[in-house]
């Protein structure tokens, strides 16, 4: 059994089918780029694994077990898109993901702060932050959940390069499962496996070097991008 | 655990409520202590008004903190979400129709005004609810439909009362801690205010974990949905037995935690119990300062807002200084 898994999961909004049927695992130490066009299907996946999308149809494991408390020491789950409206420090908005232990173990969220380099803005306050800090400090919220799978909906989407390259550095060196969401296909080929969404189906799983290839990014995404490897890793240009 | 600032912060507020409580009674013409009149003026009229503004002011400003954390909107308060509003239009047609004539209205009072209080509360619910949730914008668009419609009714209720109930219900629409009741009044809203503070008090990590939004505070681990009924439901009935006693006072829900928050305090664990404080030593001293006028001396409802308005027009410049 995977540490995340679905099993025939579908979720329909009205009439629509956002998720027909998926069969997914993903292992303890795997690392697991989910891409896909716009309206896949891909944050939909991600919301139920999360246990926040409940599935019209399949189960999604630990998800559909246990309760929400117990999954958030099994999973942390990182959404796209946050809001903060009021100025928390850094360290206050880390010390959220121990929400579910007694206390904010200040140790673990140090720890935190310290792995995505934010020691000198802990007492800074969040909606003081550029983009690109405030995306390592909700990293940081995850990292300090301390639980053994990653979920992370886009976490390079609109970042610089400098950022780009801390957020993945410290999912590289994550020692549990990651699941990621991601536009940044040079991104998804750094992850031991790719799978592919098209209109809420998987449409290939596998290598890298097995999934990316120009006729199905032609299928999927309907572009004529180019494949090239260095250094032993595929890379995707695309058409501009 | 806190940082300097925040103890600083929290030790003020403190000293606003026990300032505003003591101070807020000795406002006014200086009273003699040898004058029978004036004994009855200063333990009869003032004491419990001051106490009332203490347990009032501290369940509008908690309230203020909460329905400001749930729906992640610093405009949020119990006004903003109609709920003052269903709790006014109960006590109003309580006054029209004479019920609170035929009860006794230390107890019709109360239950009037959190029964208008349950009505938007079952109504938002039944409006905004969205696959088991309430979403924060359709609860936020719905208290404000609910606000007007109710902000009507109460008009047609007064237009069509007679001349004595009409005064009556203006009277009280404008917010006074003049409740009429005494020590009483003080008791029954300082049981409301401590029992919802002490309900509410505890989902301080869970509000503060909510300022992300609710996905990423399901993530963490929060029960979202259950969260947000509690608070709701607390602090909605709180405000449906203060309102029913001191009127619609506004702008303590949304002075005083902004200005909390603007001096550094944003963690809810410790904004709420000094948003507490700090709006119950304010209305308290608010009331006091009434008493430094002629008569006929403006209800405390018109003070908060004649101070308040321009405090935060204040505080808002400062903060843009800054930025």
């Amino acid at each position: 059994m995977g540490a995340l898994e679905l099993e025939g999961a579908t979720v329909r909004y009205g009439a629509r089918v956002v998720l027909d049927r998926i069969d997914l695992q993903v292992g303890a130490r795997e690392r697991v780029a989910l891409i896909g066009p716009n309206g896949s299907g891909k944050t939909t996946l991600l919301r139920v694994l999360a246990g926040i999308v409940r599935p019209d149809g399949g189960r999604a494991r630990p998800a559909g077990e246990v309760d929400r408390a117990a999954l958030a020491r099994r999973l942390a789950f990182l959404p796209q898109e946050e809001h903060w409206e009021f100025p928390f420090t850094v360290e206050q908005v880390i010390s959220c993901g121990r929400y579910v232990y007694r206390d904010n173990d200040p140790g673990a969220v140090h720890r935190a702060i310290d792995r995505v380099g934010l020691s000198e803005l802990r007492d800074r306050p969040i909606t003081e932050l550029s983009g690109g800090e405030r995306r390592l400090a909700l990293l940081a919220r995850s990292l300090a959940q301390e639980a053994p799978a990653l979920l992370l909906d886009e976490p390079t989407t609109a970042l610089d390069l400098e950022h780009r390259h801390a957020v993945l550095s410290i999912l590289g060196e994550f020692e549990g499962a990651v699941l990621l969401s991601t536009h940044d296909l040079d991104a998804a080929a750094a992850c031991a496996r790719v799978v592919v969404l098209d209109h809420g189906r998987i449409a290939a799983d596998g290598a890298p070097e097995e999934v990316l290839n120009a006729a199905l990014l032609r299928e999927v995404f309907h572009v004529e991008a180019r494949i090239f490897r260095e250094g032993g890793r595929i890379h995707v240009v695309a058409p501009v | 655990m806190w940082s300097r600032r925040s103890r600083a912060i929290a030790i003020g507020a403190a000293l606003l409520f026990v300032a505003g409580g003591a101070a807020a009674p000795l406002c006014g013409p200086a009273l003699d202590w040898g004058n029978e009149t004036h004994r009855f003026i200063l333990w009869e009229l003032r004491v419990p008004r001051a106490a009332l503004g203490l347990v009032a002011g501290a369940a509008l400003a908690a309230a203020g903190v909460v329905m400001q954390a749930i729906l992640r909107n610093p405009l949020a308060t119990p006004y903003t979400l109609g709920v003052s509003s269903g709790s006014a239009l109960g006590v109003v047609l309580a006054v029209a129709l004479g019920i609170e004539r035929l009860v006794q209205p230390l107890v019709a009072l109360p239950l009037v005004g959190m029964a208008g209080a349950s009505l938007v509360i079952a109504l938002t619910y039944r409006v905004a609810r969205v696959r088991g949730r309430l979403p924060a914008p359709t609860l936020l668009l719905a208290g404000v439909a609910l606000t007007y419609t109710f902000s009507a009714l109460i008009l047609a209720v007064q237009y069509t009362s007679t001349p004595e109930d009409a005064l009556r219900i203006l009277r009280w629409l404008v917010g006074s801690l003049e409740s009429g009741y005494g020590l009483r009044a003080v008791a029954i809203v300082g049981v409301a205010a401590a029992t919802g503070i002490a309900c509410l008090a505890p989902l301080g990590r869970a509000f503060n974990a909510l300022a992300g939004g609710e996905e990423s505070a399901m993530g963490v681990g929060v029960d979202v949905e259950r969260v947000v009924r509690r608070a709701y439901l607390g602090s909605s009935l709180m405000v449906g037995a203060v309102v029913a006693f001191v009127g619609p006072i506004g702008f303590i829900g949304l002075l005083v935690p902004h200005t909390l928050r603007l001096l550094g305090l944003a963690d809810n664990r410790l904004l709420l119990p000094a948003s507490a404080l700090a709006g119950g030593g304010f209305l308290a001293l608010c009331d006091g300062l009434s008493n430094f006028m002629s008569e006929p001396h403006l209800p405390v409802g018109v003070l908060t807002h004649l101070l308040g308005g321009p405090f935060f027009l204040l505080i808002l410049l400062r903060e843009k200084q800054r930025m």
